[in-house]
């Protein structure tokens, strides 16, 4: 990962910037701990030098009361009361000066060097006789203190590590998904690609053989055409059973079959087209303008006022709010929603249509709800498909209307779905983000 | 007409049915003309400048040239661009002829310079239509002289 080309300036500056602090932190660590752990320790053996000290003078001092002018040469006493001391203690040198500063007495241990001192005055009724001192080694403190340093550089070192490796390991973990990302963006602009060279190969290589096949039956119908005026010339010839088997060839069989042709081509021409039609969609290029929704139901109700009125449908419109959208893909939505609600109202009572919408966390749901004839919970999904139709197919239709309106709201950024029963109605919502709203 | 009667017409067309359609319809609207038909953008390149197969022949003007779009090899656009952009082919007019009527290839192919442009509907009455059309209209154009 050192030095990796892939990274960009910005990661190579976090780094940078984390890979100081965390020398920071690690220096700080390697230093302090010694430190603070030296002062401490140095702190508390005088203290306790003090004390003994301290505690020591205390006892000199019963002798001295009881002897006040020959303490000093009371040596044996003095000499057992210095080492009276707890066993295990730490080895000591201990001291007792006059008032002259003349060595009375001590107790001595071998001690290293460096040497720490402290004494305490010894005290006749307040005045002062002589000082007590004692003295330990440094010695094994700074052993200690080593010790300390060595385990602070460990634990430094391991601090400065992974606060160096998170960041780093973050950073490819970030790259990896990256990467990720960009494979499955890859796989779907291939996916993309296919799909348009898919509606290639239908628009071209399938209709090639669709001119052929419709042309040559027209050709066919020619040539039948052609026939039948020679025939007609021709009044003499055989009136048998042949005779008018070969009328019956002319004039039935023949031209069923080229009909079933024809107007089998044609379904499949209009297939095709409706396939091109949808793949097209996803090129066209959207022209987001301001749109007033209000106005826009409002026009696709008025174009679709006579088949209203066959239905005997009211119509009840909520306030809609205004969009930043594109103006023919939203009236194709709305057209061809409220175009199926009236279609597939039940003839048996008077249709109701009701739009409304609301507003979500950053998306418009509209709502559209009929008291239709209902989609049974099987086709609810299947509506959506392309050439699928749900329920009787008393109504004319390709098929093709809500595949469109599907593909169009998933091209604006929104989602369609319809909640619906039979016999009751259905209620088809679609969301579109708000994001551009127009306000 | 007889004074168009020079006029060859060169199908380039890869379907050998839409070809003999096309051909069929041209007889039927009246045309006379020879029709020349290659089946691929390569022999027609090769017809037009003398190349391969066709090496050694002398031009042979005046032209009318049928093309289809979708071809393997060489396909529409690549030979339309070639006959435009040789100066012993550039007049030639050229018609175009195709399954779809997408604007986008329609567009290209006027701005790389076609003369007209034609889809081959499946409707066969519209097809013929627009095939009769077509011949009604080469019958009545005049091919400017070569300078």
């Amino acid at each position: 990962m050192k030095g990796d080309p892939a990274m960009s300036p910005e990661q190579k500056r976090l780094i940078k910037i984390t890979t100081s602090i965390a020398a920071t932190v690690a220096l700080a660590i390697v230093v302090a701990l010694p430190v603070v752990y030296y002062m401490t320790s140095y702190r508390y053996m005088q203290g306790a030098l003090e004390t003994e000290a301290e505690i020591n003078a205390r006892n000199v001092a019963a002798i001295i009361r009881s002897n006040p002018d020959l303490w000093r040469h009371e040596t044996l006493r003095l000499e057992e009361l210095l080492k009276r001391r707890p066993r295990g203690g730490n080895a000591e040198i201990r001291r007792i000066y006059d008032k002259n500063g003349e060595l009375l007495v001590e107790s001595a241990d071998q001690l290293h060097r460096p040497i720490i001192s402290k004494s305490y005055p010894l005290k006749d009724t307040d005045v002062a006789v002589g000082k007590i001192e004692i003295s330990r080694s440094l010695a094994p403190l700074l052993r200690r203190v080593v010790l300390v340093t060595s385990v602070g550089m460990v634990l430094g070192a391991a601090v400065f590590i992974s606060l160096i490796m998170l960041p780093r390991r973050a950073l490819y973990e970030l790259k990896e998904a990256d990467e990720r990302l960009q494979r499955f963006a890859q796989n779907l602009q291939e996916t993309n690609e296919e799909l348009k060279s898919f509606a290639y190969i239908i628009s071209h290589d399938l209709k090639a053989p669709l001119v052929n096949i419709k042309g040559f039956a027209g050709e066919l119908q020619m040539c039948l055409q052609e026939l039948e005026t020679i025939l007609e010339k021709e009044p003499e010839r055989s009136r048998g059973d042949d005779g008018k088997r070969i009328d019956e060839i002319l004039e039935a069989d023949v031209p069923e079959a080229i009909g079933f042709i024809n107007s089998s081509v044609s379904r499949m021409d209009n297939l095709i087209g409706l396939i091109l039609k949808l793949s097209r969609l996803g090129h066209r290029e959207l022209k987001p303008e301001p749109v007033d929704l209000n106005d826009l139901v409002e026009g696709i109700l008025k174009s679709m006022a006579h088949q209203l009125e066959q239905k005997c449908a009211q119509v009840s419109v909520a306030k809609l709010p205004q969009l930043v959208q594109d103006r023919a893909a939203l009236e194709q939505i709305f057209g061809n929603l409220l175009d199926n609600a009236v279609k597939y109202l039940d003839s048996e009572r008077p249709g109701r249509l009701e739009i409304w919408f609301e507003e979500r966390h950053e998306e418009h749901i509209f709502n559209i709800r009929d008291n239709g004839r209902g989609i049974s919970p099987d086709d609810q999904v299947k509506v959506f498909e392309i050439f699928r139709r749900a329920g009787k197919e008393d109504v004319p239709g390709e098929g093709m209307g809500l595949a469109y309106v599907k593909a169009l709201i998933r091209r604006l950024g929104g989602q369609i779905w319809c909640v619906s029963e039979c016999g009751v109605g259905s209620t088809f919502s679609f969301s579109l983000p708000s994001t551009e709203d127009g306000w | 007409m007889s004074m168009h009667q020079a006029v060859t017409i060169l199908l380039v067309e890869d379907d050998p049915g839409h070809a003999r359609l096309i051909e069929k319809n041209l007889r039927r609207a009246g045309l006379s003309n020879e029709i020349l038909h290659l089946d691929n953008g390569q022999k027609a390149i090769d017809f037009l400048f003398n190349e391969g197969e066709y090496a050694g022949n002398g031009t042979r003007v005046p032209l009318l040239i049928l093309l289809d779009l979708n071809m393997p090899v060489l396909d529409g656009y690549q030979v339309l661009a070639r006959i435009r952009g040789d100066e012993r082919t550039k007049r030639i007019p050229v018609v175009m002829l195709t399954t779809t009527e997408n604007p986008q290839e329609i567009s290209r192919c006027y701005s790389l310079g076609c003369n007209i442009y034609v889809t081959k509907p499946v409707e066969y009455e519209s097809f013929s239509r627009a095939i009769l059309n077509l011949g009604l209209f080469l019958s009545i154009v005049k091919v400017p002289e070569e300078v």
